[in-house]
């Protein structure tokens, strides 16, 4: 710091020549000229004094009968003496800052933390529809009557913060992740009804009464598990009913129809050149060394930085790489093998659907032929799965079975 | 000891201010701090001599150096091998 302050001051280096230069160090002491560096260099001594103390040395000169010699300036003051006709480069230095402090005063970055379900292009373009925007100004963003509008927007987003850093707009989000969808009230009495048709396999009832048994063939509409519950007297009459919501677990065994088809002719990127091209980007205007012309047939992987001085001082200067690739349609064909790869991959795909709805897959089979210019997939799969949604209640019928 | 340093001693008092002596510093072999003193009596790279109000002091060594000389402080910086009391 020290240092800093000396070189702000100026100082300089001097040469002590002499017989005594120990008297006229003690001379400077007691003037209180601090003097540092004082080394022994031969015949010669020299030290360092800050500039505003030279003039008092002719005195201290006289006195002391020793001779000294300025080797070095240093500080601001020489350098804007010695600069002093570089006007142009003062102008543009008193430029520079004053555009920076210009750029200060408005939003250049906005950034989104902790958003896991609503991404940043969403964020982004809620806040673009509501006025907040790169470059507005600063002073026109009010951080609680954004949080509000977020909080009215989105209301599975627990807890907001909105704060200014720099020229950064940081939005912090917290969103509620564990909620269960709130549907139907799960008190309200109904029947379990079948939403395909099957072949019950088991059924193993906790509420309500079962109008199946395991090796019953259902269609869609039937009516598992009723949610009327007979009260029989100790005559064996039913002397009154009651109303529940009907729960099972029913799996039924179900056959689903696989048919896929897609044609062999297909259009194939060829691909002819591959370039990096550098830009830059000031505010919108982005200026690039020889553009990318052609961009219906090319494929551009951008990579952009924003510029900033500090951690938080964000420019609306960006700048980065854009990897081309050029590339020709061709017509292609897929032969045999390719095309029944291809029908395997669709047909593990459903497959593997079909196993995470929660489905076992009895048996599977498939069949694959190429056929006028296409290739046509056949193929079935059995599959037991859970079955039933709760319906509105049929008081009849669940009098019926009893 | 001496009436003036007994006097000191029992009222406790700082022997810098009652007894005009130096103050010195030293840390490791390499840098010395000397306050209380009165002037420079003779400076050369191997030898620099104080005169405080108690007497004199003697620092021999090598590459010896003044770092800052001010009215109240002065700090020496080199090899020191014998630092001694006149």
């Amino acid at each position: 710091m020290e240092s800093l302050i000396r070189c702000w001051k100026g100082y300089v280096q001097i040469q002590i020549r002499g017989n005594s230069p120990e008297r006229f160090m003690n001379l400077c002491r007691n003037r209180g000229i601090i003097l540092w560096k004082i080394r022994r260099q031969g015949e010669y001594d020299t030290c360092c004094l800050a500039l505003r103390d030279v003039w008092k040395l002719k005195a201290l000169v006289k006195k002391s009968g020793v001779s000294i010699r300025i080797i070095k300036k240093r500080g601001i003051p020489f350098f804007i003496n010695r600069n002093k006709n570089r006007k142009a480069a003062y102008f543009s230095a008193c430029f520079s800052f004053l555009g920076i402090y210009l750029l200060s005063l408005f939003l250049w970055d906005i950034q989104f933390e902790g958003n896991i379900h609503y991404t940043d292009d969403v964020l982004m373009q809620f806040l673009y529809e509501n006025g907040y925007v790169h470059g507005m100004r600063i002073q026109e963003i009010t951080c609680e009557e954004l949080e509000k509008k977020i909080r009215n927007q989105y209301h599975d987003i627990n807890w907001v913060s909105a704060m200014i850093q720099g020229t950064r707009l940081v939005v912090k989000v917290k969103e509620n992740t564990g909620v269960m969808e709130i549907g139907q009230e799960e008190n309200t009495p109904g029947d379990l009804t079948a939403d395909r048709e099957g072949r019950i396999v088991s059924i193993i009832t906790r509420a309500g009464t079962p109008l199946v048994h395991a090796g019953d063939e259902v269609k869609e509409g039937d009516i598992l598990v009723s949610g009327m519950i007979a009260i029989k007297n100790d005559a064996g009459e039913t002397a009154a009913t009651r109303q529940v919501r009907a729960d099972a677990d029913v799996i039924v065994e179900r056959q689903y129809i696989y048919e896929r088809t897609f044609p062999l002719e297909h259009q194939v990127r060829r691909y002819t050149e591959e370039s990096r091209k550098y830009f830059v980007r000031i505010f919108d205007r982005t200026f690039q060394w020889l553009p990318v012309k052609n961009r219906d047939h090319a494929e551009i992987i951008t990579e952009e930085k924003q510029l900033h001085l500090f951690s938080n001082f964000y420019l609306p200067f960006y700048y980065g790489t854009c990897m081309v690739r050029q590339y020709d349609m061709e017509t292609a064909i897929y032969d045999q093998e390719e095309a029944e790869a291809l029908a395997m991959g669709e047909w593990e795909t459903f497959l593997g659907e079909k196993k995470e709805e929660g489905a076992a897959v009895m048996d599977a089979h498939i069949d694959i032929r190429l056929e006028n210019g296409s290739c046509i997939s056949y193929g079935t799969v059995t599959v037991q799965e859970k079955t039933g949604i709760v319906t509105e209640i049929q008081p009849d019928l669940g009098e019926e079975s009893q | 000891m001496r009436g003036k340093e007994r006097i000191a001693e029992g009222l406790n008092l700082p022997k810098d201010m009652a007894l005009g002596a130096a103050i010195l510093t030293v840390v490791g072999q390499t840098e010395l701090y000397v306050e209380n003193f009165r002037s420079i009596v003779a400076y050369d790279d191997c030898c620099l001599c104080l005169q405080s109000k108690t007497g004199r002091l003697r620092i021999q060594g090598k590459n010896l150096g003044i770092e800052y000389y001010n009215p109240e402080e002065i700090k020496v910086t080199g090899r020191f091998e014998y630092i001694q009391f006149e």
